[in-house]
């Protein structure tokens, strides 16, 4: 199921295939970077998006002095923005796509935290360690002030052990629900004892430690919380829980795999010292993510779909008024909804937010910000040879689209561009906001 | 097709149009030909004379050298725009401006008419063969852009005599040496009328515009006229005057000129273009029985209140000076806010009150400030505050208020500020700002209380990868009472409060002499404006890329764009003045194009 995909018959390596890594391993290709992409190898398509060999760091001066603006006044409202403008102009939009799992993953949202440069600060450490060792990233966490404020955990009293944090850390984001008991995490909450922030920093209070003995997943001794973190991250279950929810982000919403069709995945995870890029690897080069129990098998989620519209399109938006048009949909970066981070899947998609996708689109198509192919979306058809109705609206579908349309919708999308032909910006606006009202266009 | 080659046609005669007035020539005034009914009219006397203000304007070389003009002339869009002008010209057999002279020497105007709702354009030429050369070159192109085996696209009538013709909606003719254009054929024809010596009451005969063409000062550029009680009837902007006010900064600044369009008959406006200086006016007749009791805190009683004496300080960028009695609209609430504002205020005014250890924020507060109101905004000196310049640098503001009784005013305000303090301290802390230390001083007449930032606390984190770009935004601030002279100063910086109070006590504030009752004077500053704009260019280029969607190299141009028309700019100022009969804003932009 997971060893490397070769192309074949039934499975060929075509610009569909091209278009699909391009949609789950960054936020859409544009049509130039998906034509490139067949003359690749996935696996170097995927070191392309992770910008290996480049030197990304005029890039990254330059995100790091927009994001010193986005948090100036201390609020992080233009945070959202930031980040969607760093996922809309980076070189590597496969770290920028994993920063986001991680961000779902370890949930934390502004709205408690209030504090623009911690959610920034969290922010650039999920980028950071976002490829490398598992363990690190949960140290990390443990340790980060914006988690602890979002979880309650700026005290932690030896006479009172906080036990938001440490169940936190076993049910959401190492283990999973049954793979631990009441007690656990009242041993691994005495294990964080001491841990506070003062003054938005991480500090250790050795006068609230508890330094007793503890009893955490069967391991008896007098740990500390980074001790605690080794033995829950020890378990069989951690890395079946986090190699799930890669499957999850980036294969397929549904059905659910087994524990047997996910254990070579967790294997493979122990066996590279918990690291994850391995592993990402080897599920965007499989055979399984090529396949049709993978394609169109995710709903766009509001970030893919904003931003993937947009990266697809060759284009630039303002990204002040993309979180504008975001807010109804369900997924606002550093504002997940909860600890358990975004559910995903079915749940972005419903009556309402139907329609505020579909105003998404249009209102990305028609703001005044917004350019394409350095223009409009008229330069845009022009530079990829959109000349015909037929063909404006079959290159469109094939690049913006996880699966075909039936073959009435397209007629249709056809007589629309018709009868917009006098002005082919408006013409292509029409297409694509009807294209976005589409069940097709809401599949990844 | 018909509007391949017609509109390039009318996009040129628009030029001649959007620069056009007609000259006041004894009996036989544009105004004189149109119905009373009209409601707007704009007119350029001599539309050359303003062609020539802004085409050979000094700053002209220094727009055209921009970065944005010259992206201009690449664009399709203005190379068809040339081509049009040219298509113009060859037509003509004269260039534009020449045109523009020859066709609209005598004046040029236009009118909005309720009675048709027509819009029409006059004209008068100062070369009625040229007029009429004008008519043939239009019908010629209008023709030569149909499509072969289509209908003639114009429709021609004689209308007493004279040669009118329709193409598409509009409709045109030449009598002597006056051009006609209009949406509404029967406006035309009133015009002709007059034209051909019917009698019949026109706009110039209409009472209001007898007085607003009496009471024109200058010719200016161009001069316009608005019948505001007839655009009230029809219940157009019918917000703007239903007399309640949904925003409480927005009745501050203009319920009083509100209050008065709510009455007034009319408006006239004025445009003077200079090599100096470009001016609006906007005048509107002005009666303070108009204001009532609830609008009184804005002129004063009797309308006679006046502004304070100017204040100033080394690098300030602007000020604004003004007669409000804010404890005055405080108490009017009731009368003057819709429901849903009046209940937010109540509470705001309850929130503030607990605060304040229960005295009455309207009453006790703000009833013990005088209406003579000025703010004062200017730039700041980090280093002589002895803070590190922050990333963000924002001017440092003030807002001075006579006291009604200094003595025991100081005591309560110096409590409240005390308190506004702590709770700014458990409110900033939430947010990761640090705590503000309290500091009293008393001497040479000068009493203050200041709170400021301890310099530690500002000093960038060397672990934050921004600490490149400076200290926080709380290094702004450091905020001050400052009392002197029988004066409240409240400022975002001891500083600030600091000098104007030394202002206040050496004597050294300026009053204009005005024949006017001058309610509201703005001004600014460009150079300092530009100053505090340069150092934080960075923070506009990044403000630019989020909220533009530009990319780094766009975002440094636009924002380039902005610091350079700044430099034409040397100040600029906004009156609001009145006597008796009549209400004036003026608004002034002195130019810098050395």
């Amino acid at each position: 199921m997971w060893q490397p995909y070769e192309p074949s018959a039934s499975q060929p390596w075509n610009f569909s295939r091209v278009a699909h890594l391009y949609r789950r391993a960054a936020f859409g290709g544009t049509r130039g970077e998906i034509e490139a992409g067949l003359k690749q190898q996935p696996s170097e398509i995927i070191d392309q998006l992770l910008a290996k060999g480049e030197d990304t760091s005029a890039f990254d001066r330059q995100m790091a002095s927009l994001a010193s603006t986005a948090v100036s006044d201390g609020e992080p409202e233009k945070l959202t923005a930031w980040w969607l403008y760093r996922m809309l102009h980076t070189p590597a939009p496969l770290l920028e796509k994993l920063t986001l799992f991680w961000h779902g993953h370890f949930a934390t949202s502004a709205a408690k935290v209030t504090s623009g440069r911690l959610m920034l600060a969290q922010n650039e450490l999920l980028r950071k360690l976002a490829l490398g060792r598992f363990e690190e990233m949960v140290q990390a966490m443990s340790r980060d002030p914006a988690m602890l404020i979002y979880l309650d955990s700026t005290t932690n009293r030896k006479s009172h052990p906080n036990e938001n944090y440490a169940r936190e850390v076993m049910e959401l984001f190492s283990l999973g629900l049954d793979a631990y008991t009441e007690k656990d995490i009242q041993e691994l909450a005495r294990a964080f004892t001491g841990w506070e922030v003062r003054r938005e920093k991480f500090h250790f209070n050795p006068y609230q430690h508890d330094r007793g003995v503890k009893r955490l997943l069967g391991i008896e001794g007098n740990f500390g919380g980074e001790e605690g973190v080794r033995i829950v991250l020890s378990q069989d279950a951690a890395p079946r829980f986090i190699a799930r929810k890669l499957v999850r982000f980036f294969v397929l919403d549904e059905p659910a795999l087994s524990d047997e069709q996910i254990q070579p995945l967790a294997d493979d995870l122990r066996a590279n010292d918990f690291r994850i890029e391995p592993t990402l690897r080897k599920i965007l080069t499989s055979q399984f993510f090529y396949s049709n129990d993978a394609m169109a098998r995710i709903v766009r989620s509001p970030v893919d779909l904003a931003v993937g519209l947009v990266r697809s399109l060759e284009g630039s938006t303002s990204t002040t008024n993309l979180t504008e048009s975001m807010r109804p949909l369900g997924q606002l970066p550093f504002y997940p909804p909860s600890v358990k981070g975004w559910d995903a899947g079915r749940t972005y998609v419903n009556a309402t937010t139907l329609l505020g996708r579909a105003n998404l689109v249009r209102d990305v198509v028609t703001h005044d910000s917004s350019q394409f192919a350095g223009g409009t979306l008229a330069d845009l058809a022009q530079k990829h040879g959109m000349e015909s109705a037929q063909a404006t609206v079959d290159r469109l579908c094939e690049q913006l689209l996880a699966t075909p349309l039936p073959n009435t919708a397209r007629l249709e999308l056809i007589e629309l561009a018709e009868k917009r032909r006098d002005d082919r910006a408006v013409q292509l606006a029409g297409v694509i906001h009807a294209l976005s009202t589409q069940p097709e266009f809401q599949l990844a | 097709m018909l509007r391949r080659h017609f509109l390039p046609f009318a996009v040129g005669c628009a030029i001649l149009a959007a620069c056009v007035l007609a000259r006041p020539v004894a009996a036989e005034t544009a105004a004189q030909l149109l119905p009373p009914t009209t409601v707007a009219y704009v007119e350029v006397a001599a539309p050359s004379d303003l062609v020539e203000s802004v085409f050979d304007h000094p700053l002209r070389p220094r727009i055209e050298a921009t970065p944005a003009f010259l992206n201009l002339r690449k664009n399709p869009e203005y190379a068809k725009f040339l081509l049009g002008v040219k298509l113009v010209e060859f037509k003509l057999g004269k260039p534009w401006r020449q045109a523009v002279e020859s066709l609209a020497g005598q004046g040029l105007a236009a009118g909005f008419d309720a009675e048709t709702e027509g819009v029409v354009l006059i004209a008068r030429a100062k070369d009625a063969k040229f007029a009429v050369k004008v008519r043939d070159a239009a019908l010629e192109m209008a023709r030569g852009d149909a499509k072969q085996g289509e209908d003639d696209p114009v429709e021609h009538v004689e209308y007493r005599g004279v040669d009118a013709y329709k193409i598409e909606n509009a409709a045109f003719a030449v009598y002597k040496d006056w051009v006609i254009v209009t949406s509404e054929p029967e406006l035309g024809r009133f015009v002709l009328d007059r034209l051909l010596g019917d009698s019949a009451p026109t706009l110039a005969e209409q009472d209001t515009f007898a007085v607003a063409a009496k009471e024109r000062q200058s010719q200016g550029d161009v001069w316009s006229y608005f019948d505001i009680a007839a655009i009230r009837a029809s219940g157009a902007a019918e917000e703007l005057y239903r007399g309640k006010a949904d925003n409480f900064a927005g009745e501050l600044a203009a319920g009083g000129v509100l209050a008065v369009l709510k009455e007034a008959s009319h408006l006239a406006a004025s445009l003077a273009i200079e090599d100096e200086q470009i001016r609006v006016a906007v005048n509107s007749p002005f009666d303070a029985a108009w204001l009532g009791e609830g609008r009184q805190y804005f002129f004063g009683p009797q309308a006679k209140g006046r502004i304070p004496a100017s204040l100033q300080v080394d690098g300030q960028i602007g000020s604004i000076r003004a007669h409000r009695d804010i404890a005055e609209l405080w108490l009017r609430v009731p009368d003057l806010f819709d429901d849903r504002h009046q209940a937010e205020l109540a509470k705001g005014e309850s929130d503030i009150s607990t605060l304040l250890g229960g005295r009455s924020f309207g009453e006790e507060i703000l009833g013990s400030l005088g209406p003579e109101v000025q703010i004062v905004v200017a730039q700041q000196d980090y280093e002589a505050r002895e803070v590190p310049t922050p990333e963000v640098q924002l001017p440092a503001f003030a807002a001075v208020f006579p006291l009604k009784d200094a003595d025991e005013s100081e005591r309560v305000f110096k409590i409240a500020f005390q308190q506004g303090v702590g709770f700014a301290n458990i409110m900033g802390s939430s947010i990761g700002y640090p705590p503000l230390l309290l500091d009293m001083k008393s001497a040479d007449g000068i009493s203050s209380i200041s709170a400021n930032y301890l310099y530690g606390d500002l000093t960038p984190n060397p672990d934050d990868p921004s600490a490149a770009r400076g200290a926080r935004m709380p290094a702004n601030f450091a905020p001050a009472m400052t009392f002197a002279k029988e004066h409240l100063i409240v400022a975002s910086t001891a500083q600030l409060a600091e000098k104007l109070a030394h202002r206040l006590t050496e004597g050294s504030s300026a009053s204009e002499k005005s024949d006017r009752t001058v309610n509201t004077l703005a001004k600014v500053q460009a150079a300092p404006l530009r100053a505090i704009l340069a150092a934080n260019r960075e923070h506009l280029i990044n403000r630019n890329m989020l909220d533009e969607g530009n990319s780094r190299e766009e975002a440094e141009k636009q924002i380039a764009g902005l610091l350079t028309l700044l430099e034409w700019i040397d100040a600029g100022e906004l009156e609001l003045a009145h006597d008796d009969q009549s209400l004036t804003l003026e608004l002034a932009v002195t130019l810098e194009h050395e």
